[in-house]
């Protein structure tokens, strides 16, 4: 069977560039598409061909199928890569595609359908035997109803977007007098990122851990599970650290849930790499939660302990090639971690902190790898996701591996917008990670801690640190003043400026 | 002339020598700090707390980039601002600075703060404003609703943090925001 010929890359950012080397690596051409904030992105130019796709907004540009397949015809790509988000999961896009004579790198429009419907995923999954989380059985249409069956299954709840993913569209519920503000936002929200307002409310199992199983499937019904990814550590819904394997999971609880997740997947004639999400409880219960019909954010920490090329898999298997190893072949060696670097102010209740790139120092080394869309001078605005960077290390066991990251996140330096780094760095601190038992209420429990000013010793360094680099910075500035006819620099007191003049006159 | 000059050098010298010796107040977030700081040939001397430290200020990317040694320990600092006002980056961690000399401090302390903000709601952030729920004339309580601002695809609800009237509404659907941006401007209520 020939390979596939020339790929289209239906996405912006880190993942964009992910794909695109992937692509390159296997000889196959590219082509990127990018909206008018991207004109100058990374995944614009590492493509052998890029086309502009329309305004800033994801609902006018990334999100428009109609552009996107015009690009491909107009590009001779053969098929499109969707990453994550955007049309990734949108099964009319996959059937488009077909019909168009495009191969979608991706699952098959009636097995998104069946998964990305999570309303219709829980009825199938519950026909095959997969333990699901109590909640309605249809799609809320109003807040009586939504009442009603919060009240039946007991507050607190969730309400969700049935077309959801990545945390939008997703609201806890704890008291009744909130719910009908949460089903507006959820709803709204969901209509903007999904183009479907529909939501389903659900038991809010509190405490879980987040636990998922990467699958693998080819288009010869052969599937295969990559082991679980831990990804526990959320803030909002959104992860943050993931990492495999997990402390949760013995060997004979891996093996159940990785049946699990085939059975899942065959259930559906699922075709390509995609992830069963679980929620696992302090019994070591665990319950289907969703299944992600496309690759994940986290997947390179799969690759990290497999070896496998999960994004190489799919070009693959999108071309009708067979898996290359069978369920025995795959073997989770070491330990791998990722942290999630986003624009955002921990200070500032995470909202999203916006600017330029002014100066970027990134992390080397061994084992440390970084998949990002970032470089000096890039803009970080309103239009799309905070995610900056992720920041994959891997070693031989869990403890390596949490002093690996710390190392690595210490070198990370960005300056032009905020980011989470120092919170990441105090998360991989706390006793309660170290000691691998933990769940997704780890950031809450540990709040204040994770939010905590800097030690008094630190604090008195960085008061060394801040006086010694005003005065070079005052000293420069003023130096560039006298050089360029000496009008005031900003924050040099005037006393300092004409002291500085009489003596440039007299030298 | 030459003996003009000279006096002026012999003053810019003086001036320099008052300058190896200068106070600063140096605050980290809440924390404020004196320190004095002269120095020792290349070495800085820096004291803190009654400690004496000394620095070695090496400059990798002028403005952005000091490669510094406090007593042999050595920082990587990343940087920027404008000397007043500083964000670094030691070790991962962010840091807020505000440095003032003493001349600075004695000019801050004569100007006073600036104005209180009053009952003006700012933007917390850069956004687009999707949707407003109040209109000029309406009483608000603490906790309703003013508006949603949309940033990186999340909605986010701004509501009241004071009770009043809104006096002015300075923003239209569909609009972009920047950060600190005043959005709507509420009079307080007058009890009796």
């Amino acid at each position: 069977m020939a390979g596939l010929r020339r790929v289209l890359v239906a996405n912006r950012g880190e993942i964009a560039v992910r794909v695109l080397r992937a692509c390159r690596e296997e000889g196959i051409e590219t082509v990127a598409v990018y909206s008018e904030a991207d004109r100058n992105a990374l995944h614009v130019r590492l493509a052998d061909q890029a086309y502009s796709i329309g305004p800033p907004q994801a609902s006018e540009s990334y999100l428009v199928a109609e552009k996107i397949l015009e690009v491909a015809r107009r590009s001779g790509a053969d098929s499109i890569h969707p990453g994550y988000g955007f049309l990734s999961e949108n099964a009319d896009f996959s059937d488009a595609c077909e019909r168009a004579g495009v191969i979608f790198i991706g699952p098959t429009g009636s097995a998104m359908r069946a998964m990305g419907d999570k309303i219709e995923a829980k009825r199938r999954m519950k026909a095959a035997g997969v333990p699901t989380a109590p909640g309605s059985d249809g799609p809320i249409t109003d807040l009586g109803e939504a009442r009603r069956i919060a009240k039946a299954i007991g507050f607190p709840v969730m309400i969700k977007a049935a077309a959801g993913g990545g945390g939008k569209g997703i609201r806890i519920v704890h008291d009744e007098k909130d719910l009908e503000s949460a089903l507006e936002r959820a709803r709204s929200e969901a209509e903007k990122s999904f183009k479907s307002g529909a939501v389903y409310v659900e038991k809010f199992l509190a405490g879980p851990r987040h636990i998922e199983i990467q699958v693998l499937a080819d288009a010869h019904g052969n599937v295969v599970h990559l082991g679980e990814r831990e990804c526990s550590v959320q803030r909002r819904h959104q992860k943050i650290i993931e990492e495999t394997p997990s402390c949760a999971l013995s060997p004979a609880l891996r093996a159940r849930m990785g049946e699990a997740a085939v059975a899942a997947a065959k259930a559906v004639n699922y075709r390509n790499a995609g992830t069963i999400e679980f929620l696992v409880d302090a019994q070591r219960n665990f319950y289907f939660l969703e299944m992600n019909t496309r690759l994940q954010v986290e997947h390179p920490i799969t690759e990290s302990v497999t070896g496998v090329d999960l994004v190489r898999a799919q070009l693959r298997v999108a071309a009708g090639e067979k898996l290359e190893f069978s369920q025995s072949e795959v073997v989770q060696r070491g330990h791998a971690i990722e942290c999630r670097i986003c624009a955002e102010d921990p200070d500032n209740n995470f909202l999203p902190s916006t600017g330029t790139i002014k100066k970027l120092d990134l992390p080397g080394g061994g084992r440390v790898r970084i998949d990002a869309g970032l470089y000096e001078g890039m803009k970080v605005d309103v239009w799309y996701d905070s995610m900056l960077a992720k920041l994959i290390v891997r070693a031989n066991d869990r403890e390596e591996a949490i002093a690996r990251m710390k190392r690595a996140l210490a070198e990370f330096h960005v300056i032009g917008v905020k980011t989470n780094i120092g919170f990441l760095l105090r998360a991989l601190e706390q006793q309660e990670f170290v000691s691998g038992d933990y769940d997704t209420g780890f950031i809450e429990r540990n709040k204040e801690r994770l939010l905590a000013g800097p030690s008094e010793d630190d604090v008195q360094d960085v008061a060394l640190l801040a006086t010694v680099l005003a005065a070079q910075v005052r000293k420069l500035r003023s130096a560039q003043a006298r050089s360029t006819g000496g009008t005031s620099g900003d924050g040099i007191s005037r006393w300092r400026m004409a002291a500085r003049g009489g003596s440039g006159r007299g030298a | 002339m030459a003996s003009r000059a000279g006096a002026w050098r012999r003053a810019a010298v003086r001036v320099a020598e008052r300058e190896t010796n200068v106070k600063y107040f140096t605050k980290i977030g809440k924390r404020e700090f004196e320190v004095e700081m002269g120095s020792l040939g290349n070495t800085l001397e820096l004291r803190l707390l009654g400690r004496t430290y000394l620095v070695d200020c090496a400059t990798v990317d002028p403005g952005e980039k000091y490669s510094i040694l406090i007593d042999g320990r050595s920082f990587d600092v990343t940087l920027d601002g404008d000397g007043r006002k500083l964000a670094l980056i030691v070790d991962g961690h962010a840091y807020h600075a505000e440095v003032e000399d003493e001349r600075e401090r004695a000019m801050s302390q004569i100007a006073g703060h600036g104005g209180d903000a009053g009952g003006v709601v700012e933007s917390v952030m850069p956004g687009i404003v999707r949707k407003i729920f109040v209109e000029v004339g309406q009483e608000v309580k603490v906790g309703d609703r003013l508006l949603i601002l949309e940033a990186m695809k999340m909605e986010n609800e701004i509501r009241a943090e004071s009770a009043g009237i809104v006096e002015r509404v300075l923003i239209a659907e569909g609009q972009t925001v920047d950060g600190g941006q005043p959005l709507v401007s509420l009079k307080g209520i007058k009890t009796g």
